[in-house]
């Protein structure tokens, strides 16, 4: 059911194709809008009250689906407000199935309505590859103040209904009747009310813009809208869509499980079994089983960067010939090899970060797009393990996996399993700094890196080819410092995730001369000395993605005679339900000052509610870290 | 009739860089490219190569893409993956591979690109290569570049251009051994060959890259694109070829007519400024490059219909309505683009992929059709700084666009810096950008509400911020002045140390708005003059008081003049800081000089001053 190689790069213009198009969505009660008809006031609207920042918003955007022709037509109106709205004049559009449009463009002439209807000219089909073909339509004569009517129909159901948009939607409404031809699931997402207004019929009005927030997770998590999955079709028409019958877990797991591309590759392994006994042989714990198993699967097949839940048509050429496949691929012969060597192993299916959480009470098999193994070694807590990464190891997820929950397809039964990493964000941060009488302050820095601080930092030493000079300059810019060098790298330890590497310090701009007294600014390239949070407000939750856990440790040489004046005093604080904490200790040594801080963090996801809060925690931080000490000589 | 050689060894301006060698992601081992042009014209390109991928990051080299459209095919290509020792895995084929056509919802056209993934990564490994393709219509011919990218060594690369005996083609080579050449009488072979070139790290803009590698640049001397014949011969043939193509009579509808009738033409620069603005209001830009659409405008008539149109077309349009009101204006045809090599204007060929207006007036004023929002005459850094053809028919010429020089690239920064005891501070800014600096007015005008809040705050080095508003200044559409006020709040502004408050002597934003040094490793580049004036007058609680004796600081040099100064005021403090850069590309002793300056500027950016209490 999967077209194997375009997949990589059909999510990124699906992706792009949803970010474009909008599919838009509608005012209140339901307005009388006829197709090409448009009123005076929607023409002479020249701002939105409720945003008036609004470039264009969308007046009316109704779907309906009717049941005698099997056939979805929506009408979609939208007004352009300024010059940055006019990009709303041309759309693209994803459909089932061959579409026939009428596009209206309405402009104020001399207080007379001119109505002019586009042709065909204006509306192209294209092929962005093989068969898959997009709709693209130019609205002609759009000018500020234009109202465009756009409809279309096709035979079957759109995938999705938005009721919300990156511009704000006054009304919007989506009708589905009944039919004995087709069935299907809907899911509702987001936070914007949805009323529902007759059988199978909905509608939202006066919605806001979607906003895009940093530390979001998928903005297709929060924005208001209706998946819709046909899960069968009974009649033969032209181009209909792929069929699928996930209405419960049970019967996604089961089909999971039957697939030949995902049960049967764990199942049919008797092609291991030369690897298996090899490693067999070795009379290992089960736990250096597992690793030796990991690392066979890693050494022998590396990632094609695409995200899967089934295997390709020969994935075993893949393993053994090719050395190259995707997650399916990679971690399903992974599951394969360690059910082979007798372990307790199973496929957890799951959806990337990207591609939206998966919902306990949404069954999709659609909606799969990952495949991870779950791994119980009886003494232990079980663990996850996905092998698409050479620095991966037991109970690591990357970071695109950690997303909700996943679905563990056991022998006979399926369950929910949290996607998260045994490791957390973790960081040990040793600094020696010595002040000389000439006022020289200088030292060396120690980092260790662990974790998913671990992971993070060797995907950026990939990203930069693992080029020191381009990376000291990252640690420049990402600290505002000068003066760091003599980089090095040791201790990189794949099994404990651990990382360790040195800089040297040379800190002028640390140190102020302030004529009877010295300024110092004790703490370089503090994560948290800037404040992460920026807006005021907060509309979706926050998404850090895991737990913190970050240790600084200063030891500051003073010169003999050194006297110290002014210094921080020793802090301690958290937010209300301690999730987040803080501790600044500062103490006098024999030859100076020491200085320890600590940040936890133990909660991976912040609801908006607690926004405000969080940014002040983190403003606290940055007041703290950022304190000078004032010494006399 | 004669081959058409020009022999320039690069004695233009390009950078000559020492770089060091860098890591080799993957090797050419051999390859081997064949342009052979037929009687009819038709180009045939063969190639057959053989590269080893040495590690994951040179696994893109293990591709296969080709550009495709109307007038190019892939024919065939047969794909062979060799492991390390030899040993064959696979063939593939073009049924293997997949063709893409990715294009933004403005654009539409006949292109696509071809891509073959040999899916496979059992590093080091070979890929054998060998493809033909077939261009029927062609301005341009591909530029054979035996060094196609970063990080990648040839051990032998050789091209051979075949041509019946009687054509013309243009050749031009820059760091490479002259060809050697056979002929017969029927056909002529011309050969180049490369071998041991090392390979590049990225730490150089890919345009000074281009410009340094061994290369033939090729074009053809006459073509003919859908029964339209054109020569390269000269700049001035191209330019009528362009002229004739686009010369056919306009239409313009009568809505049009009408306004253009009703204009008083006598101030030309205002009788511009009203059509400009008439086009800006009516039309937007939307790409369709079908088949010889590419090189030809769509008729003005529909423009005027339909309300949109790629540059060609919008380009057209407005010149067709200038004609109609009796102003003679020219279309410039440009490289267009940041990070694009410059225009060889010795070497008439297709080396453009925009077009705009000039029209000659006392000065001569460039028009850019394409954007809703520019004011009239600006054009920005798209198309300025570098050589264009001026269309004009039996006079088109190179000529230089538009400089931005340091006097018109100026940002002025006013502000008033309220600072409380605990060091929190208050911002009213106001920032004129013009000149280069004027290009963040597209940005003003057309970001999501939120996005200048949450996403551009690094504009400002500030550690804990908020933007609490922001406006940009409604002014005359024409104005090439923007101006914009912030308000924002900085907690923590200061730090407090006892009775005394430490805050930097930089209060606005840091340098990195101005230069990304990011991209600076063994060479600086400074591509546009330009200058910073901040104002900032602080108030502060009248008992402190700054001690410090040097309160102004200069760093003059060769590559221009920062400014730190500090006056005390009746309220506070009047901090000034002004930075003057210099255009100019440095390599060498000349970079290492560069640093020198720049360090030290680096180093007064991050002072502090402390703000004692008077007792």
């Amino acid at each position: 059911m999967n077209k194997i190689l375009p997949i990589r790069l059909l999510s990124i213009i699906l992706f792009s194709i949803c970010a474009l198009t909008a599919s838009l969505g509608q005012s209140v009660p339901r307005p009388d809008i006829k197709f090409g008809k448009v009123s005076l006031e929607e023409l002479k609207m020249t701002h939105y009250e409720r945003d008036s920042s609004a470039a264009a918003i969308i007046l009316f955007d109704v779907g309906k689906f009717t049941d005698s022709n099997i056939t979805f037509t929506r009408h979609l109106r939208i007004k352009i407000l300024n010059k940055a709205g006019l990009s709303w004049a041309d759309q693209t559009f994803n459909t089932p199935s061959k579409s026939s449009f009428k596009v209206v463009v309405n402009n104020l002439e001399n207080n007379e309505v001119i109505s002019e209807k586009a042709k065909s000219e204006s509306i192209f089909e294209e092929e962005i590859f093989d068969d898959f073909k997009v709709y693209k339509v130019f609205a002609p004569n759009v000018k500020v103040g234009s109202v465009i009517d756009i409809s279309y129909s096709f035979i079957g159901l759109p995938s999705e209904w938005r009721f919300q948009e990156i511009i704000p939607v006054v009304y919007s409404e989506l009708e589905i009747e009944s039919s004995k031809l087709i069935s299907y699931n809907k899911f509702s997402f987001g936070f914007e009310p949805i009323q529902t207004i007759g059988y199978n019929k909905w509608r939202a009005v006066n919605v806001p813009a979607f906003k895009i927030e940093p530390f979001l997770n998928s903005y297709k998590n929060y924005i208001t809208k209706f998946r819709i999955q046909v899960t069968s079709i009974n009649f033969y028409g032209a181009n209909t869509r792929i069929v699928d019958f996930s209405s419960t877990w049970g019967k996604v797991a089961g089909n999971l499980d039957g697939s030949d591309r995902f049960g049967g590759v764990i199942k049919n392994n008797k092609y291991l079994k030369e690897v298996a006994d090899s490693i067999g042989s070795l009379n290992l714990t089960p736990l250096e089983t597992t690793k030796a198993a990991l690392n066979y699967i890693k050494d022998n097949i590396k990632w094609d960067n695409t995200n899967r839940a089934f295997a390709s048509d020969d994935y075993r050429l893949k393993l053994t010939k090719y050395h190259t496949g995707s997650s399916a691929d990679i971690n399903l012969q992974l599951i394969a090899l360690l059910q082979r060597l007798g372990l307790e192993a199973y496929p957890v299916a799951l959806s990337t970060k990207d591609n939206g959480v998966l919902l306990e009470y949404q069954p999709a098999i659609d909606q799969l797009n990952y495949v991870v193994s779950f791994i119980n070694l009886n003494d232990n807590e079980p663990l996850l393990i996905d092998a698409t990464s050479e620095e991966s190891t037991l109970g690591v997820l990357p970071i695109r996996c950690i997303n909700g929950k996943g679905l563990l397809i056991g022998e006979e039964k399926y369950k929910w399993v949290d996607l998260k990493s045994n490791y957390t964000y973790e960081k040990r941060q040793f600094t020696m700094l010595t002040l000389t009488e000439e006022l020289e302050l200088t030292g060396q820095m120690s980092v260790n890196h662990k974790g998913l601080e671990f992971s993070s930092w060797c995907e950026e030493q990939n990203e930069l080819n693992e080029d020191s000079e381009k990376y000291m300059n990252r640690i420049k810019e990402k600290f505002d410092i000068e003066g760091v060098s003599n980089h090095v790298v040791s201790q990189k330890n794949v099994d404990k995730q651990s990382i360790t590497e040195k800089f040297n310090l040379d800190l002028e701009s640390k140190v102020i001369d302030n004529g009877n007294s010295i300024i110092l600014f004790p703490i370089v390239m503090y994560d948290y000395d800037k404040n992460p949070l920026k807006s005021d407000t907060r509309q979706y939750p926050i998404d850090l993605i895991s737990t913190k856990n970050y240790s600084y440790t200063t030891i500051l040489n003073l010169p003999q005679k050194a006297e110290i004046v002014n210094a921080p005093t020793s802090v301690k604080f958290m937010n209300s339900d301690a999730s987040a904490n803080f501790q600044y200790l500062i103490s006098k040594s024999a030859t100076g000052l020491q200085l320890k801080i600590d940040l936890t963090i133990e909660k991976s996801v912040f609801l908006e509610t607690e926004y405000v809060e969080l940014k002040e925690f983190f403003s606290q931080v940055s007041k703290a870290v950022n304190q000078p000490i004032e010494i006399v000589l | 009739m004669r081959l058409f050689f020009v022999f320039l060894f690069s004695i233009s301006a390009f950078l000559n860089l020492s770089i060091s060698y860098g890591q080799e992601y993957a090797k050419i081992i051999t390859d081997n490219t064949t342009y052979e042009i037929e009687k009819n014209d038709d180009l045939i390109i063969t190639q057959n190569y053989k590269i080893q991928i040495n590690s994951k990051e040179g696994l893109k080299f293990s591709y296969f893409y080709d550009y495709i459209d109307k007038f190019k095919k892939l024919k065939k290509l047969e794909v062979i993956v060799r492991d390390k020792t030899g040993k064959k895995i696979k063939s593939l084929n073009k049924g293997d591979g997949h063709e893409y056509g990715f294009n933004s919802s403005y654009e539409i056209d006949d292109s696509k690109i071809f891509v073959l993934d040999p899916d496979y990564q059992n590093y080091p490994f070979t890929i054998e290569v060998t493809s033909k393709s077939e261009q029927t219509d062609y301005l341009s011919m591909p530029t054979w570049l035996p060094r196609n990218s970063f990080n990648i060594k040839v051990e032998s690369s050789n091209l051979e251009i075949i041509l019946p005996i009687n054509k013309e083609i243009k050749i031009k080579e820059e760091f490479i051994a002259p060809a050697s050449i056979q002929e017969d009488s029927l056909v002529k072979i011309i050969k180049y060959h490369a071998e041991n070139l090392e390979p590049i790290d990225s730490k150089i803009r890919y345009s000074d890259f281009y410009e340094s590698q061994p290369k033939v640049i090729i074009a053809p001397f006459e073509f003919e694109i859908e029964k339209a014949k054109g020569s390269f011969e000269s700049w001035q043939k191209f330019g009528d070829w362009f002229y004739d193509l686009n010369n056919d009579t306009y239409e313009l509808t009568q809505d049009t007519k009408n306004y253009l009738n009703g204009l008083d033409s006598r101030n030309s620069y205002e009788t511009i400024r009203k059509i400009y603005h008439y086009m800006q209001d009516r039309t937007r830009y939307v790409s369709i490059q079908l088949g010889i659409g590419g090189y030809k405008s769509i008729p003005t008539a529909f423009v005027d219909e339909k309300g949109y149109g790629d540059c060609k077309a919008l380009t057209t349009y407005m010149k067709n309505m200038l004609d109609y009101v009796g102003i003679k204006s020219n279309y410039i045809l440009v490289k267009a683009g940041k990070d694009v090599p410059d225009v060889k204007k010795e070497f008439p060929s297709n080396q453009f992929n925009h077009v705009f207006l000039g029209i000659p007036l006392s000065d001569t004023v460039f028009l850019e059709c394409t954007s809703q929002i520019s004011p009239t005459y600006y054009t920005g850094t798209f198309t300025d700084d570098r050589n264009v053809l001026w269309i004009d028919k039996n006079k088109s010429q190179i000529i230089r666009s538009k400089t931005y020089k340091l006097e018109d690239n100026v940002q002025l920064n006013n502000a008033q810096l309220s600072i409380d005891s605990e060091g929190n501070g208050q911002l009213n800014l106001e920032t004129i950008n013009e000149g280069v600096f004027m290009e963040q007015l597209f940005l003003y005008k057309s970001a999501a509400n939120n996005y200048i809040s949450d996403y551009q705050n690094k504009d400002f080095g500030y550690k804990d911020f908020i933007i609490n508003s922001y406006t940009l200044e409604e002014s005359d559409r024409d104005s090439e002045r923007m101006r914009v006020n912030f308000e924002i709040t900085i907690k923590n502004f200061g730090q407090k140390l006892g009775d005394k408050l430490i805050i930097p002597k930089v209060q606005l934003r840091p340098l990195a708005n101005y230069i990304d040094e990011s991209e600076l490793y063994e060479y600086a580049s400074i591509p546009r003059a330009i200058q910073i004036v901040d104002s900032v007058n602080i108030i502060m609680e009248e008992k402190f008081y700054m001690n410090q004796q040097s309160k102004e600081e200069v760093i003059e040099s060769e590559f221009g003049k920062y400014t730190q100064k500090i006056i005390e005021s009746d309220k506070g403090l009047i901090c000034i800081r002004s930075i003057e850069l210099k255009k100019g590309d440095y390599t060498k002793e000349e970079y290492q000089k560069f640093n020198k300056f720049w360090s030290k500027v680096k180093r007064l950016e991050k002072k502090k001053m402390v703000l004692n209490t008077k007792t």
